[in-house]
């Protein structure tokens, strides 16, 4: 699930980026599985096309927009307790305070975290996870890795997928028909953020949302200080 | 420093006195404070299930004028607001007294040394736990009391004080003997670098019912805090010595951390009044200058723990 939601940000950067000529530079040793990867990111647009866009498309036209943001708020609020896991893990202990705060404020005055009550008292969100942990430690990404099902990753950042979701609270739920229920909602809510984001891929599809992926996560790593020469695209 | 709250109110006092005294030459400039902090909490532990509880309101007034000799007359009132009653709940501080070169002399009903240095070293949360401890023997704030408190002298300051009340629980034979200071208080502190420690004592005489003085032989206590930019920790540590039971010991810890206008804090108290320790966990957020809210997690122990949220707002 956590790809999904980089997949919203890696889409976000894309849309800044579009119009603009991809960075393909070096492109192919960043990619050695491209074989492989280029036949898993096929059989997850087919499972995508069939089962999951229809869903999400079904989730946005049957629900209010209101109820829309009172979920992706939900799944939020319990990725701060990730936020301030891997913000500790960083030693970025304000980034862990503040996460820390934002999920007190938001699971109380926010009704269990369907309001962001947070965001608008000016404690805003400190996203980390375990593969930006391991990037900020200096773990290299190794090569792009696109996994079935979970989508866009690399070999460091889907590894540390594993942590992620067991610091996750949804995972503690012992009621397995809950668990099972968040997931698909949790599964269905981030499709369902992205289908606008996706209006705008053009040309070969694996090759965007792979360099939009890899330079958001570059983005991400870095906490926003990132080295790439853009004057040479204008 | 007055902040705006306080100038505003300033301002309607000063044209409330121009206004009264149309006629008269304006001789007086009004210059008391009304000011207060009404603070409403909604408490959800195992005990108290989903109630809006008071978070100790207060309205006072206070103020300063100018003496011949250069020194300054202080005043200040303070009442108990109870916002679940919606009515006044009491005296808090009553007082007048003199602060100048030599220090600061008040009588009246007050802040002790005791509470000022070493009980507010700890009592930083706004949820429940906040620095009780503290406020088990009754002497953070006092009726009928005449203290000084030194000037601050690089740092270093002290305090003598004395509570004297005429209802001793004495026969009539013994009142000449046993009519005088029924608690003795002494208390100093230092401060540097962000360092500050204080010791306090409280000597009670047995006939002093009304301050606690069957109770208590004694009480000493010590209070700790170190302040490095955002980070504040504090410590305290108190010995009662009981007229007819066994000593009681209490300790406390507490800190906080600030960014911005988002502060978290954390308390432990361990008490030998009570079987479990108590602990909070908290996140404070400053909505304006004069506006905030917590929310925080309490364990009051003996399997009493859950959630407080709270709001306040000052003027």
């Amino acid at each position: 699930m956590l790809p999904f939601s980089m997949r919203t940000g890696a889409l976000a950067t894309a849309l800044a980026l579009s119009g603009m000529a991809p960075v393909v530079a070096g492109a192919e040793e960043a990619d050695p599985l491209e074989r492989m990867n280029r036949s898993i990111f096929s059989f997850n647009e087919t499972v995508d096309k069939y089962t999951l866009k229809p869903l999400a498309q079904g989730y946005r036209y049957i629900t209010p927009d209101i109820a829309e943001t009172a979920v992706s708020n939900f799944f939020h609020n319990l990725r701060d307790v990730n936020n301030l896991a891997n913000n500790l893990f960083q030693l970025k202990f304000e980034g862990a305070g503040k996460s820390l705060a934002r999920l007190a404020f938001n699971s109380t005055f926010g009704l269990a975290g369907f309001i962001d009550v947070a965001t608008p008292m000016g404690i805003e969100r400190r996203g980390e996870d375990f593969g930006q942990t391991l990037g900020y430690w200096g773990v290299p990404s190794g090569p792009y890795l696109v996994l079935p099902f979970f989508g866009p990753s690399t070999v460091r950042d889907g590894s540390a997928l594993i942590v992620d979701v067991n610091i996750d609270l949804t995972n503690r739920i012992d009621h397995v028909p809950t668990r099972n229920s968040l997931y698909g909602l949790l599964l269905i809510d981030t499709r369902s953020r992205l289908l606008e984001a996706e209006q705008i891929v053009t040309g070969d599809k694996y090759l965007f949302v792979r360099d939009a992926y890899l330079q958001r996560r570059d983005y991400l790593i870095n906490d926003g200080q990132v080295s790439v020469q853009y004057d040479e695209d204008f | 420093m007055l902040n705006e709250g306080e100038m505003l109110m300033k301002k309607s006092l000063i044209a409330l006195a121009v206004a009264g005294a149309m006629t008269a030459p304006m001789i007086a400039q009004a210059d008391a404070t009304l000011y207060g902090s009404l603070r409403v909490k909604m408490v959800d532990t195992d005990l108290q299930e989903m109630d809006i509880a008071d978070n100790s309101s207060r309205i006072g007034i206070k103020g300063s004028s100018d003496l011949f000799s250069g020194a300054k007359a202080i005043y200040q009132f303070e009442q108990f607001i109870n916002t679940e009653a919606g009515a006044w709940g009491g005296g808090r501080l009553a007082y007048i007294g003199a602060t100048g070169d030599f220090g600061t002399v008040q009588i009246g009903r007050m802040w002790t040394p005791y509470a000022l240095w070493t009980v507010f070293t700890t009592d930083i949360v706004d949820n429940g736990t906040s620095g009780d401890s503290g406020y088990i023997i009754g002497a953070h704030r006092t009726p009928e009391t005449l203290a000084y408190i030194s000037p601050n002298m690089g740092g270093f300051q002290f305090a003598g004080a004395v509570l004297t009340s005429d209802s001793d629980d004495t026969s009539d034979s013994e009142v000449a003997e046993n009519a005088g200071v029924d608690v003795a208080h002494v208390a100093a502190k230092f401060e540097a670098a962000g360092f500050m420690g204080a010791v306090s004592y409280l000597d009670y005489d047995e006939d002093a019912v009304k301050f606690g003085g069957n109770v208590y032989n004694d009480v000493a206590s010590l209070g700790l805090s170190y302040t490095l930019g955002d980070l504040y920790l504090g410590a305290r540590y108190e010995d009662r010595d009981l007229v007819s039971a066994d000593d009681q010991d209490a300790w406390e810890l507490a800190g906080s951390y600030t960014m911005g206008h988002t502060t978290l804090l954390a308390n432990y108290i361990d008490d030998d009044i009570r079987d479990d320790a108590m602990w909070s966990l908290e996140a404070q957020q400053k909505l304006g200058k004069q506006a905030r809210v917590f929310a925080s997690w309490v364990d009051y122990g003996d399997n009493n723990d859950g959630v407080e949220v709270g709001y306040r707002v000052d003027f």
